[in-house]
């Protein structure tokens, strides 16, 4: 066909993803119970995370009012160490795959 | 329990002898039963694939949590009554009453908090989980749960101390 270019078909390895992989995400959720004391579970937020007063307490009035509270969102590794974490103060705290 | 030095490398508490009783009488009781730990709620191949690392890790921690108040215990002294000002002593207070010193690094005051809320959850566990957990009105000394809330609300009244004495003032 005149004026038309026929382009070379670019060679496709099977199987191949040129997209970068992503690690898998994971939240960290901390659940409510009628036991752990509103005071300890910001003082634990402060510890585990670093977060400042106002955060932590945020958060744990989260837990408090609506069940539990996403607390970090990241890779297994790191949601894993903070669950560890937080479970060495008795919290409850686990690791869900991020929807 | 009262907060006499505050510093960078932790704090002391004066504590009455009645109330170092209590926390020692709080420690000599047996542990009370501990819920299995989970790692997650919704994967249960996640929880299984990772649980035992997490049981491992939380049963070496707690060894370490045992021994810290075991060296913690061994480290309060006796001070007698004064009333002259310790050197050095900051708000709120100074030790002019007898009691005994408890030395807490930052370290060993978050060993302490976990080993007086496992004190709290063992108990509350052992009652059956209450919700809330408030003591009955007609909770009687002979009781077979009395040991039981008396926990709860002993370990609960120390840490409260410690979070206000050395967070919110």
């Amino acid at each position: 066909m005149p004026g038309t270019i026929e382009l070379p078909m670019p060679e496709v390895e099977v199987g191949s993803d040129p997209k970068p992989t992503r690690e898998p995400e994971y939240v960290v959720i901390v659940w409510d119970d009628p036991v752990n004391l509103m005071p300890y579970v910001t003082h634990v937020f402060q510890q585990v995370f670093g977060w400042g007063r106002e955060k932590a307490q945020r958060h744990m009035l989260e837990v408090h009012e609506q069940g539990r509270s996403v607390v970090m969102r990241e890779s297994f590794e790191q949601a894993e160490f903070h669950v560890h974490e937080l479970q060495k103060y008795s919290l409850n705290a686990t690791l869900e795959p991020a929807a | 329990m009262r907060l006499l030095r505050r510093d960078d490398s932790g704090a002391s508490w004066l504590l009455t002898p009645g109330e170092r009783e209590l926390l020692l009488a709080l420690f000599s009781r047996p542990e009370g039963p501990r819920s299995s730990a989970r790692l997650s709620r919704t994967s249960e191949d996640l929880d299984a694939r990772a649980r035992s690392e997490l049981v491992g890790e939380l049963e070496g921690h707690r060894a370490h949590v045992r021994a810290r108040l075991e060296a913690m215990f061994r480290t309060m002294h006796e001070v007698p009554a004064s009333p002259v000002a310790e050197p050095g002593a900051a708000s709120p207070g100074s030790a002019s009453e007898p009691g005994w010193i408890l030395p807490l690094s930052a370290h060993d005051r978050e060993c302490l908090l976990q080993a007086l809320n496992e004190r709290r959850l063992g108990a509350w566990e052992a009652l059956g989980r209450p919700d809330p957990p408030e003591i009955p009105d007609t909770l009687s000394p002979a009781s077979p749960d009395f040991l039981d809330w008396w926990t709860l609300v002993i370990a609960s009244r120390f840490q409260g101390r410690i979070l206000s004495g050395e967070f919110q003032e």
